[in-house]
C-alpha cells in the first residue's frame, strides 16, 4: 500500500522529513529544509503549499489542532504534523533511498567526479 | 547594503498577491493567506540578511515558483477542470441540438412538399424557432453547469433566450449595418444582445461582468466565422436536404459550440472566480459546523 506513493517527489520528501521530528508551520518547514540542505533546496512557498495541500489530501500529513501561546508565534499560522501514514512512506522512501545510494556505492560513483 | 523602505516591502506583498491570481480559485480560498504571510517572511528575512540583493534574489526565486506550482496546481485542479469541460461540452451540445432538430422537423417536410403552401413564411419560422430553441437549450445546459440556485439558473435561460432572440432581431433589423462595419464587425455588435442580458445576471455585485458582453460577443462570432471557414461545412447547393446535409449542419454546430465554449471559459473563469472562491469557503464552513 505504501509502495504506490514512491518515489516522492523532491518537495514531498523534504516536507515529510522536516515534519518527522516535530511538528512545524510553513515558513519553518522551509527554513528548516534550507538548513537541512545547506542552503542547496529553496522550497518556495508556491510549491511548499501546493505539496502540502496534496499530501493533506492524501492523508500523509495533518494539520495540528493546537496553536501556540500568541506572544511567542502568530495565531494564523497552521501546524502541520506527519500521520502514521505519512511516517511509513517516508520509512519506505528512505529504505528505498538508501538502496540506491548501495548501489552507486558498489559502482563507485562517487570516485567519477 | 542598501536600505529598502517600507513601501517597497508592501509593494512587493501586493505584488505578489497580485501575482497569486495565476492558482485555482479553490486553491486561494484555502492558501492564499498562509502563502503571503510566508512570503513575507521570506521578505522580512531576505532584505534583513541582504538589503536590496537578498530583495532581488528572492524575487527571482518566486515568480518561476509561483508559474510552475500554479500551472501544476491548474493542471491537477479537477473541480475548475470539470467546470471547464462541462461549461464545453454544454456549449458543444446546445448549439448543434437546436438547429438540426429544427431543420429535420421543419425543413425537410417542407423541402419534400409533404407541406404545401404553407401560410406563412416558413423559412422565417423556421430561422425564429431555431434561434429560440438555441437559446431555451444552451440557457439550460449553460445554467447547469454554475451549480447556482433554481432562481438563477432560470434567469440565466431566460436571458440567453431574450438575447439570442434580440441578437438575431438586431441583425435583420440592421442588415445594412453590414456594408458600414462588416459582417463580423455587425454580427459583434448585435451578438452582444446576449452578453448585455446574460450579464444582468452573472453581475451579483460583481463588476467583472461587463467583460462578459465582448467576451460572448468575440466569442460567438469567432467560433461562426471558424466553423464558415471550413470548406467541408459549406452547404450543398439549395434543394439538397439529405442525411448529408443533416450531418453537416449538426458537424458545423458542434465545431461553432466547441470553439465558443473554448473561447469563453477563461473569461468566464475569470468573471466567476471570486463567487466560486467564496462558495468553497462556504462549502468548508459548513462541513466543519455539521
Amino acid at each position: 500500500m505504501v509502495e504506490e506513493y514512491l518515489p516522492l517527489n523532491h518537495a514531498d520528501f523534504h516536507i515529510l522529513l522536516a515534519l518527522a521530528d516535530e511538528e512545524r508551520h510553513g515558513y519553518a518547514i522551509m527554513l528548516h529544509v534550507e538548513e537541512l540542505t545547506e542552503g542547496a533546496v529553496h522550497l518556495g512557498p508556491g510549491t511548499l503549499y501546493t505539496s502540502i495541500k496534496r499530501l493533506l489530501a492524501s492523508g500523509m500529513i495533518t494539520e495540528s489542532g493546537e496553536r501556540p501561546d500568541a506572544e511567542l508565534d502568530d495565531q494564523r499560522r497552521r501546524y502541520y504534523r506527519l500521520s502514521k501514514l505519512g511516517g511509513k512512506v517516508l520509512s519506505a522512501e528512505t529504505t528505498r533511498m538508501e538502496k540506491m545510494l548501495r548501489h552507486a556505492k558498489s559502482k563507485r560513483v562517487a570516485r567519477m567526479a | 547594503m542598501r536600505a529598502i523602505s517600507g513601501r517597497s516591502l508592501s509593494l512587493s506583498l501586493r505584488l505578489y498577491r497580485n501575482l497569486l491570481r495565476a492558482y485555482p480559485a479553490a486553491f486561494l480560498a484555502e492558501f492564499e493567506d498562509l502563502l503571503c504571510q510566508a512570503f513575507g517572511d521570506l521578505l522580512n528575512r531576505a532584505v534583513r540578511t541582504n538589503g536590496i540583493r537578498g530583495l532581488f534574489a528572492l524575487w527571482i526565486r518566486s515568480v518561476p515558483d509561483i508559474m510552475y506550482s500554479a500551472l501544476r496546481e491548474r493542471f491537477r485542479s479537477a473541480s475548475d477542470w470539470n467546470f471547464r469541460l462541462s461549461w464545453i461540452l454544454a456549449c458543444s451540445i446546445a448549439i448543434p441540438t437546436p438547429f438540426t432538430l429544427v431543420f429535420l422537423v421543419i425543413f425537410i417536410p417542407y423541402k419534400v412538399r409533404l407541406l404545401l403552401n404553407p401560410p406563412f413564411d416558413f423559412a422565417t419560422f423556421g430561422f425564429v424557432l431555431s434561434v429560440s430553441l438555441h437559446g431555451l437549450t444552451s440557457g439550460y445546459l449553460q445554467s447547469r453547469t454554475f451549480g447556482w440556485k433554481r432562481l438563477r439558473r432560470f434567469l440565466w435561460v431566460l436571458s440567453t433566450i431574450a438575447g439570442m432572440t434580440s441578437a438575431m432581431g438586431l441583425m435583420l433589423a440592421f442588415y445594412p449595418l453590414r456594408t458600414l462595419i462588416g459582417h463580423a464587425g455587425a454580427q459583434i455588435l448585435c451578438v452582444s444582445a446576449v452578453g448585455i442580458f446574460q450579464s444582468l445576471v452573472l453581475a451579483r455585485k460583481n463588476v467583472r461582468a461587463v467583460a462578459w458582453i465582448p467576451a460572448t460577443a468575440i466569442g460567438m462570432a469567432a467560433a461562426w466565422s471558424m466553423r464558415n471557414a471550413m470548406p467541408l461545412l459549406h452547404l450543398p447547393i439549395r434543394g439538397d436536404f439529405g442525411g448529408y446535409t443533416t450531418f453537416l449542419i449538426l458537424l458545423g454546430g458542434l465545431f461553432a459550440g466547441i470553439a465558443y465554449g473554448v473561447l469563453t471559459i477563461l473569461p468566464l473563469e475569470w468573471i466567476l472566480r471570486r463567487e466560486m472562491a467564496q462558495d468553497l469557503h462556504k462549502g468548508g464552513s459548513k462541513e466543519l459546523s455539521s
